[in-house]
């Protein structure tokens, strides 16, 4: 089986490629690359006009919602939602129901994924077993059973002593940790940022200070113990500065912001369209500009979507204050990205990557796309219809993007 | 009276008001005041009209209010309880509002806890909505028949970034009330958790409760609000609430002046049922 790719503008900065080339793949491989590659019989041919070619894209933070909630999301429609956006991988979190905290629950995803083939799904263990920030899970067990990292995302692992022994305990393993960042007890029964917005729409706030002084606990006891330690969704320009000194003084530590942080700013929420209510809530103007200077500096390491699928009549139908439909503590946090995102994450580095089969992407960088894939089950998508901005995509970050590879294993 | 320029579908809020907008509906008021003053306190105005109170916390002052202010316009009304409701059953708030709408009201009066939710209703629902105190957010009828305010209290429950909406905020009580002509106090919210707010309630009462000695400082003629209930020797000791200066009660008639205005501005039909 031949695959011919024409016409596009090759994007592979871990290469550091960015021109129009033709590709030839056979059996799932790359096998040529150059100006122009000739038809010739058999070939299937993709004219690519317009379009950007770039290996496959990694999300490293989706939740899938399989086991538990399929009527949120599956791991069959959720890799289409990623397919689609050119996210050939995706590392889905654990706070399914059951939580994924034990190795029956990870193998019955990867055996999942392997049926619905679309996308490589690497499933994110939980931290504490059941995610209620006690007990550790059997790290070492879940690693074997295809675990790649270890997350109580959704929650923070409230308790310092905890979130201590798992990073002691995962440096034995060589795994990361990626840790929620929200302190319970600030952050409480906020909607949005606390600010002048917040107290005006008389909307409960969540202080910026709830993420920073579980970024700034992490990093010191990070100082010392010196593991994998990720830092997801990070959105305060409070906590751009805290990891940009820890990375200053070589404290191991790697960080994501979503794109609607990246994009958006609280004053979306004037309208109360729960759609631009996510967790950590969108943040000042100021804010999002720090997360830009800290993406461009390298202080973020990459963008993670935070796709989080939920019922329309559990998020679009729920009004911004307090109301929240019967049993949804976990409802209403997060958002699922539009489609359009897709086109801001870096792709991943390049053809010589562990997996043996070889992930692309061919799509128009400048096109909202088709979003039908994430709104067939999610409630709304805070950058639908969104305009984004192309971005030099060229030779950025490329040590970085090593790095990322190395550490999660992708 | 003047001419008709109330150009809303819904009352959700003061904010989108026009200065026009508020003149008009108070100077409406100030006619249905009248109207409440008559043996024969009813009017046609809403005649053939139906207005439902959904009110989704208790708030039996706010809810009789509408309730005759709605009934002195001729309109029919009828309460729609919460804690008999549907919702009870898990229904969501939308199926409820479009379960009501399938009955053709005219107006639907929300009470709710959530910030936002009137605006959430007019995003799928054909009647006038009209805002009867959104959680933290704005109570406009309140605030229609309140005129100036004057807001004290201590910082967790009165952020300094109250400024930028125009006020001066104030967290000592003797400063501000000076040579103030109105004196607003507000209920403390113990059911919105406002007592977490301040460490307890003598404290609050010693350093911000109104009393006849702070009134003092007052202008000659300021007269001292509260909407109501008020909670006597919490933020207002009882001399002062049962004093001459106190308009605590004025407040209750002229809210159902002002709400039978919002009602009437919104679906009467034309002014001359007034006359």
């Amino acid at each position: 089986m031949k695959l011919l790719i024409k016409n596009g503008r090759l994007v592979d900065p871990a290469a550091g490629v960015d021109r129009a080339m033709d590709l030839l793949i056979e059996s799932g491989r790359v096998k040529e690359i150059a100006r122009a590659i000739r038809k010739s019989p058999g070939l299937s041919l993709i004219d690519a006009s317009g379009m950007v070619v770039a290996p496959g894209f990694i999300d490293m933070h989706v939740h899938l919602r399989e086991p538990g909630q399929e009527n949120k999301e599956s791991i069959a429609s959720g890799a289409r939602a990623a397919v689609r956006g050119g996210f050939t991988s995706v590392a889905c979190m654990a706070n399914t129901e059951p939580v994924n905290d034990n190795r029956s629950v990870t193998e019955s995803i990867i055996a999942r994924a392997r049926q619905v083939g679309l996308a490589n799904i690497f499933p994110i263990a939980a931290v504490t077993r059941g995610q209620l920030g006690e007990n550790l899970v059997e790290m070492a067990d879940l690693i074997e059973g295809g675990a790649v990292a270890f997350s109580d995302d959704g929650h923070c692992v409230m308790k310092a002593d905890v979130i201590r022994k798992a990073l002691e305990y995962a440096r034995m393993l060589d795994v990361p940790i990626i840790e929620h960042p929200e302190d319970h007890s600030i952050s409480a029964e906020g909607q949005v940022n606390e600010g002048f917005i917040s107290y005006k729409y008389g909307l409960r706030g969540i202080l910026k200070a709830a993420e920073e002084v579980i970024v700034a606990r992490d990093l010191i006891l990070q100082e010392r113990i010196r593991s994998k330690l990720h830092l997801t969704h990070v959105s305060t320009a409070g906590s751009v500065a805290l990891i940009r000194n820890a990375r200053q003084a070589k404290t191991p530590v790697s960080a994501d912001a979503t794109p609607h942080h990246l994009l958006l700013n609280e004053e979306r929420v004037q309208t109360y369209d729960t759609v631009y209510k996510v967790k950590p809530p969108l943040r000042t103007e100021a804010d999002r500009l720090e997360l830009i200077r800290g993406l461009q500096d390298g202080t973020i390491d990459c963008i993670a979507s935070d796709h989080a699928p939920h019922t329309r009549h559990r998020h679009g139908d729920v009004v911004p204050g307090d109301l929240r439909p019967p049993g949804a503590r976990e409802a209403d946090h997060d958002q699922p990205p539009g489609r359009a995102v897709f086109h801001q994450s870096r792709p991943r580095p390049g053809p010589e990557g562990p997996r043996p089969r070889q992930d692309g992407f061919a799509g128009r960088p400048d096109h909202p796309g088709p979003q039908e894939a994430l709104q067939d089950r999610g409630g709304g998508l805070p950058l639908q219809g969104q305009q984004l901005p192309v971005p030099g995509l060229g030779g950025a970050g490329r040590s970085r993007l090593h790095h990322r590879q190395r550490q999660f294993g992708l | 009276m003047k001419e008709r320029t109330f150009r809303q579908d819904h009352l959700l809020g003061i904010e989108h008001l026009s200065v026009d907008d508020i003149e008009t509906i108070l100077e409406t008021a100030e006619a249905f005041i009248e109207v409440s003053s008559r043996d024969v306190k009813k009017v046609p105005a809403l005649k053939g009209k139906t207005v439902v109170n959904l009110f989704f916390e208790n708030s039996t002052r706010t809810r009789s209010s509408f309730e005759i202010a709605a009934k002195r316009l001729s309109a029919d009304l009828i309460n729609f309880n919460s804690s008999v409701s549907s919702l009870k059953k898990g229904e969501t708030l939308k199926d409820t509002v479009l379960t009501l709408e399938a009955m053709n009201p005219h107006i639907i009066v929300i009470r709710h806890s959530a910030s936002g939710s009137p605006h959430y209703l007019t995003t799928f629902a054909r009647s006038s909505i009209v805002n009867a105190g959104d959680g933290f957010h704005e109570h406009p009828t309140q605030a229609l028949l309140d005129a100036l305010t004057i807001q004290i209290g201590p910082p967790s429950l009165v952020p300094v970034e109250f400024e930028k909406l125009g006020a001066t905020v104030s967290y000592d009580m003797r400063g501000g009330v000076k040579n103030a002509d109105v004196v607003m106090m507000l209920r403390v919210q113990a059911e919105r958790g406002a007592s977490n707010y301040f460490p307890s309630i003598r404290e609050y009462r010693n350093r911000f409760a109104i009393s006849r000695e702070l009134f003092a400082l007052a202008s000659k003629r300021a007269i001292l609000m509260h909407p109501g209930p008020i909670n006597r020797d919490v933020e207002i000791e009882t001399s002062m609430a049962d004093s001459e200066q106190s308009v605590i009660l004025q407040q209750v008639t002229n809210g159902i002046a002002v709400r039978m205005a919002v009602l009437y501005l919104l679906k009467g039909e034309v002014h001359e049922t007034l006359n």
